[in-house]
């Protein structure tokens, strides 16, 4: 057997994708061939001018006739070479999320029609139950993954075609991830171009699978019903071997938050320092999610730790400034405690970006202004190097599967042309959509008045005003929306 | 302390003898300094925040006889001159942190925009804010609160 493992857009071009090189360590357990394509990068490096359009395209399939030429060629010539090279394999395509769908249809049309190979999809991506049964129904693929991919394909390799999460989504998540987490193997895929960030290479690792939280606008529960994290010598000897093997230092952790086991961290960190210890030229530099907590529940020592062990930055949702609304929203801390966490991250040199939610469904005006009152406050932070980006998003959508998805019939919201960022909720009248979208500016321009560094900023811009478009021409024409019982009712 | 909108804080070193009247406050022995008079810039904060990183690229020492140096050991008779404005963080930021010759900040880890690596210009922003801004003031009676 020989398996082509493909790696689709949409996905972030500065570091080789962790799903091929897991997989991709499976197929070497089961002496499996296999090769890797990442399609995302190939796009990078083929097509460049029509990057951000395809990109567009995954989110909205939306694409200029030119485009979706150029690219569909570019699809039916990766096939063709895949298949020259190796006529009997088996395609694998690996699926993030479902705005990899548009273009994983294109490759499987490709496939069937100059083969009749067979196609294996897998990930996030397959979320969509309808989707994925739609296009078995209709034979361009032939099998797919459910969930968490260490058992199931492996068991596929091995030749089994009847079991749970293969073609169905009766999936069991797996509870000891140290049993069945493999150390990725990188060794194909570092053979290719990629752009890395600054120059240097680095990696993609995951501790954990889900969140242990709850916020309020968040899905990850309905995604991964519960936390469960590898224990810190075991993702400890992952960087250690991916030092030893390729001499990178770099990681980037891919979990919801790195803190959601303290004591994992601690573990984690401890073998660092005492690894570096041993082999001085380990210089490990380590970024991730991170979730601020009640100040009382965290030692200045753990953040010394950390530094110590090679973190050097940290993403954190603090999404307000009003402690009223990140209350509302399950955030576990106010904004004493992020002061707190910001004052330590200054005084031992790690770098944070803050991510924001404007317009929350409860938010008043007094809630909106404390919002903007973090940015004089704050703007020191920014002046010391501490706060090194702020994402200020494009405003609150709202998801069905999140916590506050189940609420909308509680919160009497109305969604526009069943849009979740279109919201509306009775509850709060105040907050009309365009109101949302004026404290967004307002946000936007005092972060600018202060010198704040924002990320994705014309993205997200743009974002909004279409928003604000396709609201505009829905209300001129159509009446106002009533306020609904749930998703599912509509759905259903 | 009181300041201006623009303010010079000035570091001299001033007295030291390089032979004058006899008089010697460094000594050289076999073309090595074994013993000196001279101000080591350890670290400056304005209002909590270091800046010392910044001495090195931004405000060379320059001694009596012409010489520009790049350095934190101030051994020679000069001055080291830091041009300051105010708002501080405003000045630490624009100047300092947003230095356009390096570009220090980057948007390093949450990649959309490759082709935004200026986190500080506003300009595009500025364009799109204001296109937003009209939409919501041409139709805003579409917009009331039940809508």
């Amino acid at each position: 057997m020989h398996i082509c493992l493909i790696n689709l857009p949409r996905y972030e071009i500065h570091r080789p994708p962790l799903s091929l090189a897991i997989l991709g360590a499976i197929c070497d357990e089961e002496n499996v061939n296999y090769d890797c394509v990442d399609f995302s990068l190939r796009i990078w490096q083929q097509l460049p001018e029509y990057f951000t359009q395809i990109d567009t395209f995954s989110i909205t399939r939306q694409i200029e006739p030119e485009c979706l030429d150029k690219l569909t060629k570019l699809v039916d010539q990766t096939v063709a070479q895949i298949l020259k090279e190796n006529p009997t394999t088996v395609f694998a395509m690996s699926l993030l999320s479902t705005w990899s769908q548009p273009v994983c249809e294109l490759f499987c049309h490709a496939i069937k029609s100059q083969s009749s190979n067979e196609i294996l999809l897998g990930g996030q991506g397959l979320a969509d139950e309808y989707w994925t049964q739609d296009l078995k129904q209709r034979n361009l693929v032939d099998y797919y993954i459910i969930g968490e991919g260490e058992i199931v394909f492996r068991k596929f390799l091995q030749g089994q075609r009847d079991m749970p999460g293969l073609n169905n989504y009766n999936f069991e998540q797996i509870d000891d991830l140290d049993a069945h987490c493999v150390i990725p193997n990188y060794t194909k895929l570092l053979e290719q171009q990629y752009p890395f960030l600054n120059q240097t290479q680095d990696l993609f690792i995951t501790a954990s699978r889900g969140c242990v939280r709850s916020c309020a606008y968040c899905d990850i529960g309905h995604q991964w019903k519960k936390y469960r994290y590898r224990s810190g010598s075991h993702v400890a000897q992952e960087m250690i071997t991916q030092f030893e093997r390729h001499g990178i230092q770099d990681f980037f952790f891919t979990d919801s938050l790195i803190n959601g086991s303290m004591k994992m961290l601690d573990e984690l960190c401890d073998i660092l320092i005492a690894y570096k210890k041993t082999r001085p030229d380990a210089k490990f530099k380590w970024r991730g999610q991170y979730i601020f907590r009640p100040q009382e529940l965290v030692k200045e020592r753990h953040i010394q730790k950390m530094v110590e062990a090679g973190v050097v930055y940290l993403i954190v949702g603090l999404e307000t400034g009003s402690d009223a609304v990140r209350y509302d929203m399950n955030k576990n801390h106010t904004t004493q405690d992020a002061e707190w966490f910001l004052e330590m991250f200054k005084k031992h040199g790690i770098s944070c970006h803050l991510l924001m939610i404007t317009g929350w469904v409860t938010e008043t005006l007094k809630d909106h202004q404390d919002t903007l009152d973090l940015f004089p406050r704050w703007q020191k932070f920014v002046a010391s190097g501490t706060i090194t980006g702020i994402e200020l998003g494009s405003t609150l959508s709202i998801l069905e599967h999140s916590p506050i998805g189940h609420r909308v019939q509680d919160l009497d919201i109305s969604l526009i042309n069943d849009k979740p960022y279109l919201w509306q909720s009775a509850k709060n009248p105040d907050l009309t959509i365009a109101e949302r979208i004026r404290r967004r500016v307002e946000t936007h321009y005092t972060a600018m008045k202060y010198h704040w560094p924002i990320t994705r900023s014309l993205y997200r811009l743009e974002t909004i005003k279409q928003t604000l478009i396709e609201a505009v021409d829905y209300l001129q024409h159509n009446p106002v929306p009533k306020p609904r019982r749930s998703f599912r009712l509509v759905a259903e | 302390m009181p300041v201006d909108a623009h303010n010079k804080l000035v570091m001299e070193h001033y007295g030291k003898q390089f032979g004058e009247n006899g008089q010697w406050d460094t000594r050289n022995e076999n073309n090595v300094i074994t013993q000196d008079r001279a101000v080591r810039f350890v670290s400056m904060s304005f209002d909590d925040v270091d800046v010392g990183q910044y001495l090195i690229r931004h405000w060379p020492f320059r001694t009596i006889d012409g010489q520009t140096i790049a350095t934190d050991y101030f051994g020679f008779n000069g001055q080291c001159c830091i041009e300051f404005g105010t708002p501080v963080y405003d000045w630490i930021i624009t100047d300092l942190v947003h230095d356009p010759t390096s570009c220090t900040v980057k948007a390093q880890d949450l990649i959309i925009e490759t082709s935004h690596q200026d986190l500080f210009n506003y300009n595009q922003d500025l364009v799109t804010l204001r296109e937003i801004e009209l939409l919501l003031e041409q139709h805003a009676h579409l917009f009331n609160k039940s809508s």
